[in-house]
Formats: structure tokens, sequence, C-alpha cells
């Protein structure tokens, strides 16, 4: 069990600050994920620690032991690829089998771990097909496969699944995260898919422009977003326009009471953060119309049903006309009908504030 | 109804397939038929003298080693220059892809003569500090070769995800050289035995350099041969060129051969010798 530390990587390229000043600790046997949109230096990260890339500045360390200056092939870690990265002229065994024989394992003992790692990722009767007939799913879960046989200190996953089907893709997903916990093997898994890193990871850390936003535990992370950024790339969001009024914000000529309102300037405009599930909507009877109430009037657009919740779009009737998603439990979510009037109430939680 | 259709168009494919085989087959064979005859002609019917002779003319059986030492020596030198470079321009530089073809791509454009031009004061030292054998002429070919093998090795490499593979075994633990050996080379195989048949093909019908450079290798033993003993001259050709086929046919075959489980044995023993010394 491995502790993996990266302290304050820096990377440009060219003019491009691929990482910034990033920090991130991983304990022996966690599961990490790094979440955030295309380009902002997940794969660098990864690169860096796997040493394909070197870092303008800062440091790895894996168990106490400095590898910044390592070459690759020193290192022990494991890592599965975004692109398919089989040796074509190899059976899936021979894959397997390549980092034991280069470490200079015995054919017998390096045959048969190689056939208990292909059972372990569900591959145990492949062994003696070539990558060009596996499946996708398939030549991932060798590549798996591959990087466990040299029992590396680290594994290093880089998006191995966004080539896949949805169907194959969860279900890969939750197998990697048995086996990992299996083998309680420190593990960087790397995805652009907030549900993937929330699904599998003790934590998540999520990313944008080269920065660590956020590191928690998943349900922090979806419930307390650290910043505005965070609020919007995790989960679904409505960001509303409004504007600052002493200790509240104004949405459409309603007045929403907000603490953190207090720390802007009077009249400032300002975007508030609202999750789906913070939006509770009501008949509207007429009696409840008053300058003062949180309550905003709207109409109902479309509703759709996901199971556990609907999903109803609403605009609002006043003001600009803003669209405002809301998530209502099911079956009463599914009352709502296309051109119903309805009140809109934002019960809160954990209130963002984004200046615009 | 579909099954009575299919064949019917095949036979017509077929047909035609067989005349246009057949007429390329007239066009290469009729030309390599009169050599046979005329080499087999005897002042009384048919005689093998001709190619008895081969034997038991030293000066054309030393071109005839030279030659195939050349090819070898050639292929040896292009594939273990051009496979590291070309690879690290693929992995490192891919930026330099595009001059890399265009020198390489040079010799195409440059005519024989002019080469020999170039090429004959450079000579004089590569002679000086190497000797005068014929097996010189291995640097010159190798210039006239690269042409072909570039070509063939930069398709190979660019058809496969090269960097990922590389960086797959970096990780698992091989240096740059295991990563060129077993990782890279096995899977261009096929552009390796393209490039080693084309280079072979070309020294072994290479004149013009050799016999202006003064050096003697098969061609010019053909030629200087040729207008005293034209019988003979012409079964050395011949054979030659069957030689040069059945090169081609074991290269082929060794390129078309199903990848094997173990790496170690997809390298030729030629290409590995070549690369790690
Ligand atoms: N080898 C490279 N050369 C130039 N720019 C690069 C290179 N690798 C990454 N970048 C740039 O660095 C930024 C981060 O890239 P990357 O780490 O691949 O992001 P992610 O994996 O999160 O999509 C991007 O802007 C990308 O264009
Ligand atoms: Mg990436």
């Amino acid at each position: 069990m491995t502790h993996l530390q990266m302290s304050g990587l820096g990377k440009a390229f060219g003019g491009v600050r691929a990482l910034d000043s990033f920090d991130l600790d991983i304990a022996a046997g966690e599961f990490v994920s790094l979440l955030g949109p295309s380009g902002c230096g997940k794969t660098t990260a990864l690169r860096i620690v796997a040493g394909f890339e070197s870092a303008d500045r800062g440091r790895v360390v894996i168990d106490g032991q400095d590898v910044t200056r390592l070459t690759p092939d020193r290192r022990d870690i494991g890592m599965v690829f975004q692109a398919y990265s089989l040796f074509p002229n190899m059976s899936a065994a021979g894959n397997v089998e390549f980092g034991m024989r280069l470490r200079g394992v015995a054919p017998r003992r390096r045959r048969d771990r190689a056939g208990e790692l292909l059972d372990l990722v569900g591959l145990a009767a492949h062994g003696g097909k070539y990558p060009h007939q596996l499946s996708g799913g398939q030549q991932q879960r060798v590549a798996l496969a591959r990087a466990l046989a040299i029992e590396p200190k680290i594994l290093l996953l880089d998006e191995p699944l966004s080539a896949l089907d949805a169907k194959v893709r969860v279900n890969l997903r939750g197998e990697i995260r048995r086996i990992q916990k299996d083998l309680g093997i420190t593990t960087l898994f790397v995805t652009h898919d907030q549900e993937e890193a929330l699904a599998i990871s003790d934590r998540v850390g999520v990313m944008s422009e080269g920065r660590m936003e956020q590191l928690d535990v998943p349900a922090t992370v979806y419930r307390e977003p650290a910043t505005p950024f965070v609020a919007q790339f995790v989960g679904v969001t409505n960001a509303l326009l409004g504007s600052i009024e002493g200790s509240h914000v104004v949405v459409d000529g309603s007045r929403v009471p907000i603490q953190e309102a207090r720390s802007y300037r009077q009249g400032a405009k300002v975007r508030l953060l609202v999750r789906p599930e913070e939006v509770h909507l009501a008949e509207a009877d007429g009696n409840e119309m008053s300058a003062h109430s949180a309550k905003i009037l709207a109409t109902v657009l479309t509703n759709s049903f996901l199971g556990p919740v609907s999903r109803v779009t609403v605009r609002l009737d006043t003001g600009e006309g803003q669209l405002v998603l809301a998530d209502m439990p099911s079956p009463e979510g599914g009352g709502f009908a296309p051109g119903q009037q309805v009140l809109v109430e934002l019960r809160l939680r954990r209130p963002m504030l984004v200046e615009r | 109804m579909r099954r009575t259709a299919a064949p019917r168009r095949w036979t017509g494919h077929s047909a035609l397939r067989a005349l246009v085989l057949a007429a390329s087959a007239l066009y290469f064979l009729l030309p390599l038929m009169a050599m046979l005859e005329f080499s087999t002609r005897g002042t009384t019917g048919r005689s093998l003298e001709s190619w008895r002779a081969i034997g038991s003319t030293p000066a054309m059986l030393a071109g005839i080693r030279i030659s195939l030492t050349q090819a070898v020596l050639t292929t040896a030198l292009v594939l273990g220059l051009l496979v590291p470079t070309t690879a690290w321009v693929h992995l490192r530089v891919p930026q330099l892809r595009r001059a890399m073809e265009l020198v390489c791509l040079l010799p195409l454009t440059i005519p024989a003569i002019v080469v020999v031009v170039g090429i004959a004061d450079l000579y004089a030292w590569v002679t000086y500090l190497l000797g005068d054998s014929p097996l010189t002429l291995t640097f010159a070919y190798g210039v006239l070769a690269l042409p072909y093998a570039f070509r063939a090795i930069d398709n190979g490499l660019s058809a496969m995800d090269l960097r990922t593979l590389a960086e797959a075994a970096r990780s698992l633990g091989a240096s740059w050289t295991t990563v060129l050996l077993r990782v890279m080379v096995p899977n261009l195989r096929v552009a390796l035995v393209s490039a080693a048949s084309l280079t072979m093909a070309l020294v072994l019908g290479e004149f013009t350099l050799a016999s202006l450079l003064n050096f003697d290798n098969l061609q010019v033993e053909i030629n200087v041969i040729g207008k005293r003993d034209a019988g003979l001259s012409v079964a050395v050709a011949l054979a030659s060129m069957i030689f040069a086929f059945v090169v081609l046919f074991v290269l082929g075959f060794i390129g078309r051969r199903l990848p094997s489980t173990t790496s170690d044995d997809d390298v030729p023993a030629a290409v590995r010798e070549e690369i790690t010394s």
C-alpha cells in the first residue's frame, strides 16, 4: 500500500498552463478521481506521475521517495490509457506477461499469474486471443490486468472507459472499483464524467484550468461545492440572474433571503446557483402573491420522468423569463403539466453566488 | 437464386482476372524465357555450357558474392539507421517528419550520374580511410535506398499508435531498446520486410554507381563478361533475377506469417543483431 504525494506541480506547454501549483495527496489504498472539463490538465497530472511528462515545478513523492526525476520504467506504476494500448503482436496473455517477463519472472509463474489476472478481469477464457479479436471493453480489461501484473505501487487510469458503450462503461467502472478494493491498490482515476467519478471514488478532485478546485468525498463535492465552478460542473445547476438588495437576492422581483448577499455591494448583479432538487414547485392558487414572498410565479414548459424524480422545466413569469429546472419527487412530480401555473420556491441548502 | 447468380458473376470476374494475369505473365516471362533460350543455346541443340561456366568464372562468382554482401550490408545499414531515427522523429519531434521525408526522398530526384559526380570526391576519402573494397559502396547504396525504405517504415509507424504503445511498454518497465525491439519492430514486420526487399532488389540490380566509381559488382561483371561471352552473362543475369525473386518471396513469406505469442522470436535475427550492435 502506497502513499502518493504531488505537491506544487506546474507545467506549461508553450503559453498554455496545463498545471498550476497542483497539489494532491492520496492515502495508501485510496481511490481518487480527477474530474474536470476537457483540457483542464487531468492527463498532464497523470503523465507527470507516470513520468511521461516532466514537471516544470513541484515534486512527486511515492512512499516518501522523490520520483520526480525517475524515468517511467523505474517507477513501478501501472497505467491504463484512454486509447487502446495492447501490443497487437501479443495475445492477451502475452500482453499481461510482458511486464513480468521484463522483470525476469519465471515462465511458469508468469503464465499462472497472467491466468489469475485474466480471471480477475473476467477474461479467463480469452488469454489466447489477440487484441484485434477482442472488443473495446475486453481490451481495456486486458490492459488493466497488464498494468496490475507488475504489482505496481500506484495504478493510474486515464479515462479508460471513454471509448466504450454506456452499458459496458457502467459495468466496467464497477469492476475497476471492486478490483481496486480487493487489491487495496492506491489509484488515481481520470475522467470528465461526473457520474463516473462520484460513483466509484473515495474522494473526487475537481479541476479547472490546471488547478484543483475542490478535493473531497463525492457527497460533499456534490452537496457543498467549494467554488461556483464546482457547483456548475458537478451536477445540474440553475444559475439564476439576480441582483443584491441588502441581505437578499432579488430574482425577477422576488426577494430570496441569503446571508452571503451582505458581502456584495448593493445592486451588484449576480448569479444564484440552485440545484434542481432545491427548487420546490407548488400549484398556484392566486393568493400567495406578495412583494416580499420568496416565491416566484412561473409556467410549466416540460416535465420529464427520470425515475425517482420528475424534472420539470418552468419559465418565470416575470422579468426576463428565465428557465428553471426543478426536480420534484415522484409520483407528485408527475402531476405538473405543461402550461400549468406554479409557484417556485427556492429551498436553498447552501446558497452560492457568483458575480456576473 | 442467389446461389446460382453469385458463381456466375464470379466466373466473369475470374475470366477477366485470368486474362489480365496471363497478359502480364506473358509480358514478364517472355524476356525471361528468351534469356533462358539464349543462355542454353549450344553449337548443336540445347546446352548448359553457359550455366556451368558461371561456376568456373571466378570474376563472376566474385561479382555475385560482392553484390550479395552489399545487399545484406545495405539492408542492415538502412534499417539500423532508419528504424530508430524514424521512430524517434514520430515520438519526440513529429514536427520534423516532413523535413525528414524530404531529405529521404532527395535521392529519387537526383540522377545517378549527378550523385556520382558529387560522391566521387567523398569516395576518395572513404577509400583512403576504409580501403578500396567494393563493400564501401554500401554507404552510397544506403543513400539510394532511403526513399523506398523510409516510405515503408514511415507508413508502418503511422499505422500504429506508437506513442501509446511505447508509453504502455515504458510504464511496464521497458527500456527504450526493449520498446524498439519488442514492441516496435514486431509490429513493423510487414514494413521492415518491404523496406528490406526493396533495398535488396535495388542493390542486386545496381550498375551505374558501381561502374562509374570503378567498383566490381554483379551487374558490372555481367556487363564486362557479356562483351566476351554473351551466353554466360545472360545466364548470370537470369540467375540473379531468379535469386532476387526467391529472396523477395522468402521475405514476403516471413512478413505474412501470423504473429506469435512470444515477442522474442518476432524479431528477425538479422534486424535484432543490427539494432543492438
Ligand atoms: N504535449 C502537449 N503539447 C502542447 N500542449 C499540450 C500538450 N499536452 C497537453 N497540452 C495542453 O495542456 C492542457 C491540458 O491538457 P490535458 O492534461 O491533456 O487535459 P485533460 O486531460 O484534462 O483533457 C490543454 O490545453 C492541452 O492542449
Ligand atoms: Mg485527457
